[in-house]
């Protein structure tokens, strides 16, 4: 093959000079961040509403792309490409979600001539394709969920008699599931035959809005699972792992923590699991950064799920364990370079767990909430990093994801992490956008989280509801004082404020002389 | 100086005042009079620091959208302010009770409108479906009930709150 011939030749390889970033939030303005410390001109992109976002301010150059909504700005692909041409790019960094697991996208960057940072084409769209992929896999010897692979779609219509007895045939509880899905858009459960019918029209009417592909496929549901992924990287010659992340805390199908590594593996299991991750992707020729996402049953039992053919979301923790920058891998793999690690020389450090921090309310069904971050404080410390997307005084609307920033914490061991992403989550300072902040403060304080029991319907069983149903003092002295210091700004003459700076501390030394 | 805020916290009211005395400050908490006194040390507009019962309590305090976002000492706590009456929150898309209005508990787009005026709908059935950051989410009601009308149109854009269908309960 001529790509073997690649690694020795390393004319074959080119240095990017500029690269666009084809995404918005935490993640455009973290993949600036790696192109930016490697010389690399950074390009965004940006819809209306997004004019002054985050991800702009910190690009080099921005290009506009009118409209606001999604549809009309970050998944116009050939716009996107248009422009890139236009401005002299040399490669498109997609990010996650939009256009990151887009066959035609990636296929149109290649005609243009412009490197797409990712897998190859055929890769993305045999993997996009939630039947074939499994089919892949099963044929390569990777564990696979039973269920049904037939097509339930609009313009092939199955009878419903024909869909209960092959559900019959898998059992309940099963899953109905997008064919071309994943985020769990396109996702039910059903647990007992008569909701069937209901749960394959919704599903299938979810695809259709999220992916414009409206067919779905039954699969065995299994109990108190746990979600085990690992992360992959290819390069022209070999693929290796990165070892796993354990994403088992999910709300409606969507990830909210993760940790590195998984409490439940064992070095054995590991080994094993790590082994049919790279099975799986060489079994595709995988390039690039990629997820290989498992379903680990109560037995030490492990299915395939699905490979993710992006930069994930939780890729921090990874990088926080194995000391390595997945992004800059990925520019350099892009570049034409061989991957800049050996499976026998990465080995996995400490303990790392992810937040993702939502503008959700918790208390309230994890609905989606919008508003201005008119105050936002992320925490600084030793081994805390935030990806953040927003600033303080960015507005959060109901265009895009709901998703603020992720807060990792790093410690030697899970323990240690585990106090530290607690007095993280305590120091974050988020107040305009109602965010699920207090509820992942619970979480963490959970014993059954704490003692790293946990599955996928953690969430759903465990009840981490607000107990407290008054008021606590502190906030209403917090809010009295608050309220009144706004006021003293306003008049005129500041000299009020920095007055009052001094007479409650010697006020304070008088109060507190009561209690020596 | 006396400064006095009437909140609501989870819809309930609760009176707090604030009296400046020679010895430092006075607060009065809720209904039954409870008085603290904490030392002050604001910082900025809406951010300081107060001490009570020896313990330091650094806060951010934000007034937006009709609420009064506060961060104290490591929680956040959100509080309506009294003025505009109780806002009636609906949970996870059910309408709180079977008759009044079926709220949007999100802001979002009407996919989908499953009932008519004169309707009678049973018990968690479907009547609109709205879809909110590319989440779909099913709006119903918990006990049996007649659509007495619908007040949104499919691919409408509503805000949070905004009332999709009026519902009567069924006898």
């Amino acid at each position: 093959m001529a790509a073997k011939a690649k690694k020795t030749t390393p004319t074959k390889s080119k240095s990017f000079q500029k690269v666009l970033i084809a995404n918005r939030g935490e993640i455009a303005v973290r993949i600036a961040a790696s192109l930016q410390e490697m010389g690399i001109t950074v390009a965004a992109v940006y819809s209306d509403a997004d004019a002054s976002a985050l991800h702009v301010l910190k690009s080099d150059e921005a290009y506009h792309l009118p409209g606001v909504t999604a549809a009309e700005t970050y998944l116009q692909g050939d716009e996107i490409i248009a422009l890139a041409k236009e401005n002299h790019v040399d490669a498109i960094h997609p990010g996650y979600g939009f256009l990151s697991e887009n066959t035609g996208f990636a296929k149109a960057c290649a005609k243009a001539g412009i490197a797409f940072i990712g897998p190859k084409p055929d890769v993305i769209q045999a993997m996009g394709d939630k039947i074939i992929s499994k089919e892949t896999m099963a044929k390569a010897g990777v564990p696979v969920i039973p269920g049904w692979e037939g097509e339930i779609s609009e313009d092939k219509n199955i009878p419903l008699k024909t869909l209960t007895a092959e559900a019959k045939k898998i059992g309940y509880p099963l899953l109905v599931k997008a064919a071309a899905g994943g985020g769990g858009k396109g996702m039910r459960l059903v647990r007992t035959e008569k909701d069937l019918a209901e749960a394959l029209e919704g599903a299938a009417r979810e695809a259709k809005n999220a992916f414009g592909d409206a067919r779905v496929f039954l699969e065995k549901y299994i109990e108190q699972p746990r979600h085990i992924e690992f992360q992959i990287f290819g390069d022209e010659d070999r693929v290796v792992h990165l070892f796993e992340r354990e994403c088992s805390i999910q709300r409606r199908h969507q990830k909210i923590v993760e940790e590195a590594p998984s409490p439940a593996l064992t070095p054995e299991l590991r080994a094993k699991m790590g082994e049919a991750a790279v099975k799986a992707a060489e079994a595709i020729g995988y390039t690039n950064a990629g997820t290989v996402e498992f379903i680990l049953a109560p037995d030490g039992s492990f299915y395939f799920l699905e490979v993710n053919t992006r930069l994930q979301v939780e890729h921090p923790i990874t990088e926080m364990t194995t000391l390595q920058d997945l992004v800059r891998a990925q520019i350099r793999v892009a570049e034409g370079h061989a991957m800049p690690f050996e499976q026998s020389a990465l080995s996995q450090h400490g303990h790392a767990f992810e937040c993702r921090i939502y503008a959700e309310d918790a208390d309230h069904g994890f609905l989606p909430a919008t508003g201005t971050l008119h105050r936002y404080i992320p925490p600084v410390g030793p081994n805390i990093r935030v990806d953040s997307g927003v600033r303080e005084g960015s507005v959060v609307s109901v265009h895009y994801d709901p998703m603020l920033a992720k807060l990792m914490t790093w410690g030697k061991t899970r323990q240690e992490s585990l106090e530290k992403m607690q007095w993280a989550l305590a120091n974050f300072v988020v107040l305009g956008v109602t965010t699920n902040l207090n509820f992942l403060q619970r979480l963490f304080a959970h014993p059954s989280f704490q003692s790293g029991d946990i599955h996928t319907h953690f969430l759903a069983e465990h009840d981490l509801s607000d107990p407290h149903k008054i008021a606590p003092d502190t906030a209403l002295i917090a809010a009295v004082l608050g309220t009144q210091s706004n006021v003293q700004s306003q008049a005129p003459g500041s000299l009020s404020v920095s007055e009052s700076h001094q007479t409650p501390w010697a006020l304070a030394g008088s109060w507190r002389g009561g209690n020596r | 100086m006396t400064s006095l805020l009437t909140l609501l916290y989870q819809e309930a009211p609760v009176t707090v005042s604030c009296k400046t005395d020679p010895e430092g400050l006075c607060i009065t908490l809720g209904d039954e009079g409870n008085q603290v006194s904490v030392v002050h040390v604001p910082i900025t507009p809406g951010h300081g620091m107060f001490t009570w019962n020896n313990r330091q309590y650094p806060y951010h305090v934000v007034q937006a959208d009709e609420k009064l976002y506060v961060w104290v000492a490591g929680r956040t706590v959100t509080f309506d302010l009294a003025s505009q009456g109780p806002v009636r929150r609906s949970g996870s898309g059910a309408a709180a009770d079977g008759a009044g209005d079926l709220k949007a508990p999100m802001p979002g787009k009407v996919l989908q409108i499953k009932a008519a005026s004169g309707h009678q709908v049973a018990a968690d059935t479907p009547i609109i479906i709205m879809e909110s950051m590319k989440m779909e989410m099913t709006l119903s009601s918990p006990v049996d009930v007649t659509v007495t009308a619908i007040h949104c149109e499919k691919d409408e854009m509503v805000d949070m709150g905004a009332v999709l269908a009026s519902l009567e309960a069924v006898e």
